[in-house]
């Protein structure tokens, strides 16, 4: 597993699948973790207020990849170092607008845990992920995911906004699901 | 089953009117009357000298023919040369293109029409046919029993059968016996026997086959919807199983009030749909079944094990969740089933006109859900249209998927070019090249066994 990921135990707390084997050993359920230097920031927010500079060092990159879009929003820069961290990271004028993660990194989380670990209002949306998923919006806490109630298909982190900015800027309806 | 092999080939091969051969079939240049260089110029068998002789030659076919839904070599050499029993010929000249002995050709193919040089007056039949003697191969048996209409031709005729023409399956003296032998062994389904001999009936009747409930207009195509109902369990390894469909409805729509789930129900299958749900089927063969243990997907557990017909699907897994009238079919992974909704039964959505394509195209759709999803990451970095799979790259210069409806992610992207590759492939090579022939290279890779 991802040496990272402990990081994103820290955000989700409570919410790993006991039984899932792919997931290492949780973090311990506080923000005072103990968390190696070495490996990850102290939370996953962390990431998102770094430069495009310090991302790039920390992922051992030389440089972004431009002429990215996700969703409406366009004109973006990414850069994916599995090898360090496993989500994805959007640059634009050199701040981290937005970090996705997907694929065996979420595959520990369960939904029902992760909703509830989200205090704040939660919106559900069309996702593109599928017919039988939802996309869960949480724009005032800075994430948003996708599930079909028994996996996550990927999360979205992004600075803290309003629902009408989140929409705006990454959401793009995905229309029906007809086969 | 014993005759499986032989509706199987014929199913690749779908029925088409004689108009769209005519329509389809533009030589490169017309037909000289003199003889001329030719890449594919090839002598006739039994012209003898003539052919040395260009004043006393004539030169028949040239050009290219681009293979269009159900053409057989049979059909494209009647059209070129006014005789099928040449279609040896243009098979020879198109070994890539043609296969199992000229038994199987795909929509889009563009096949070189080798040029013939004929004697004036000659038989342009080839020696092995003219060799024939007092039997004329060409010439089939109608024969109608109480388990189908059949056109029989001879074990020795020559070259591909015509196509299977709506219920008459056409079909050599040898399978027919086994037919045959069949229907005398084994105990025919009663509804299927009460139906009346010969007769196309006004309005569907429904009968039972195997547990579903199937409408048909004659008594021949109940046979054929038991054949195929058979055939997709004994060759695929999937049952035909509505009841299936349900459950998984139910189990994966957990979030929906048991009140709307209970409205949940099968409905009858047509016969069209069971025709489509096997030629659908024809093109994944090669993972399929027994002849899985022998392919690319050794040894991994088939994808898909049913396949079911139901009346209405749920719109979203979600507490406010209702019956949907507009979804076409749905794969349902946990329980390895896809399902094919009655909204889809007339539709045309993709094929315009063409109702059958269409059926076939969505049980594609649907199938590739469920044996491709393990190739998605494959297919995700080979694109550049994709930067994962959920997520468009946004670059400008990336092949778009074949469909709008392929832009929702790369799983409905894959499901769609899969579709286009199979029914429509000439669509697919020219507006997604990329995808045509990433499609091709996976299907090639299918036949070589797993180690």
């Amino acid at each position: 597993m991802h040496r990272l990921l402990p990081s994103l135990w820290v955000v989700f707390s409570g919410c790993v699948r006991a039984t899932s084997e792919a997931a290492p050993s949780p973090v311990p359920a506080t923000e005072e973790a103990p968390v190696s230097d070495h490996t990850i920031p102290a939370t996953w927010r962390a990431w998102l207020t770094l430069s495009e500079a310090d991302v790039l060092a920390k992922l051992e990159l030389s440089s972004a990849e431009g002429g990215a879009s996700y969703g409406p929003t366009s004109e973006l820069s990414t850069a994916h170092a599995p090898a360090h961290y496993p989500g994805r990271f959007y640059f634009q004028g050199d701040k981290v607008v937005l970090i996705t993660v997907m694929g065996e990194a979420v595959q520990g989380l369960e939904p029902a845990s992760l909703a509830r670990s989200v205090m704040s209002p939660r919106v559900e949306l069309g996702s593109r992920a599928g017919k039988r998923f939802t996309h869960h919006i949480v724009p005032s806490a800075g994430i948003a995911w996708s599930d079909d109630g028994e996996e996550v298909a990927f999360v979205e982190l992004f600075p803290p906004c309003s629902g009408e900015a989140y929409r705006a800027r990454w959401y793009e309806e995905p229309g029906t699901f007809r086969k | 089953m014993p005759f499986s092999h032989a509706l199987n080939l014929q199913w690749y091969l779908h029925p088409a009117p004689e108009a769209s051969l005519a329509k389809s079939y533009k030589p490169r240049s017309a037909p000289s009357p003199v003889s001329e260089p030719a890449e594919h110029k090839v002598p006739l068998a039994g012209a003898g000298n003539a052919a040395a002789n260009a004043e006393l030659e004539r030169v028949l076919g040239g050009g290219a023919h681009t293979v269009e839904r159900g053409d057989t070599l049979w059909r494209i050499a009647d059209g070129a040369y006014g005789n099928g029993a040449l279609w040896s010929q243009i098979r020879d000249a198109n070994p890539a293109k043609t296969h199992r002995g000229g038994d199987l050709i795909y929509v889009g193919e563009v096949l070189d029409i080798p040029t013939l040089s004929l004697p004036v007056g000659g038989d342009t039949e080839p020696e092995e046919r003219r060799a024939g003697g007092a039997t004329e191969p060409m010439a089939p048996q109608f024969r109608t029993t109480a388990f189908g209409e059949f056109e029989v031709y001879a074990d020795d005729f020559v070259g591909p059968l015509p196509d299977t023409q709506d219920a008459i399956q056409v079909v050599r003296e040898s399978t027919f016996k086994a037919y045959a032998a069949e229907a005398a062994s084994q105990k025919v389904n009663e509804d299927i026997a009460d139906l009346e001999d010969g007769v196309t009936f006004h309005e569907a009747v429904v009968v039972t086959i195997a547990g579903q409930q199937v409408e048909v207009r004659s008594k021949a195509e109940a046979f054929h919807a038991r054949r195929i109902i058979r055939g997709i369990k004994d060759d695929y390894g999937i049952k035909v199983d509505s009841a299936a469909g349900v459950e998984a409805i139910t189990k994966s729509y957990n979030k929906v009030p048991k009140s709307e789930l209970d409205k949940l129900k099968t409905t009858d299958w047509k016969y069209k749909e069971l025709l489509a749900l096997h030629n659908a089927l024809s093109h994944f063969a090669p993972i399929l079944g027994a002849s899985r243990t022998h392919s690319s997907r050794k040894g991994v557990d088939q994808e898909i094990s049913s396949v079911s017909k139901v009346d209405q699907a749920i719109d979203k897994n979600a507490s406010g969740g209702k019956l949907d009238t507009t979804t076409l079919g749905e794969f349902f992974k946990d329980s390895k089933n896809f399902a094919m909704f009655t909204a889809g039964t007339d539709s045309d959505v993709d094929f315009a006109g063409e109702n059958g394509k269409q059926l076939e195209g969505t049980a594609v759709h649907e199938i590739a859900h469920g044996l491709l999803k393990s190739h998605e990451g494959a297919y995700v970095s080979h694109l550049d249209y994709w930067t994962d799979k959920y997520t468009k790259s946004g670059k400008a210069a990336a092949e778009a998927p074949i469909t709008s409806y392929g832009q929702k992610n790369a799983g409905e992207d894959l499901s769609e070019a899969t579709m286009y590759f199979f029914v429509e492939r000439s669509t697919l090579t020219k507006q997604c090249p990329v995808r045509d022939a990433w499609l091709a290279a996976l299907v090639a890779s299918w036949s070589k066994e797993k180690t």
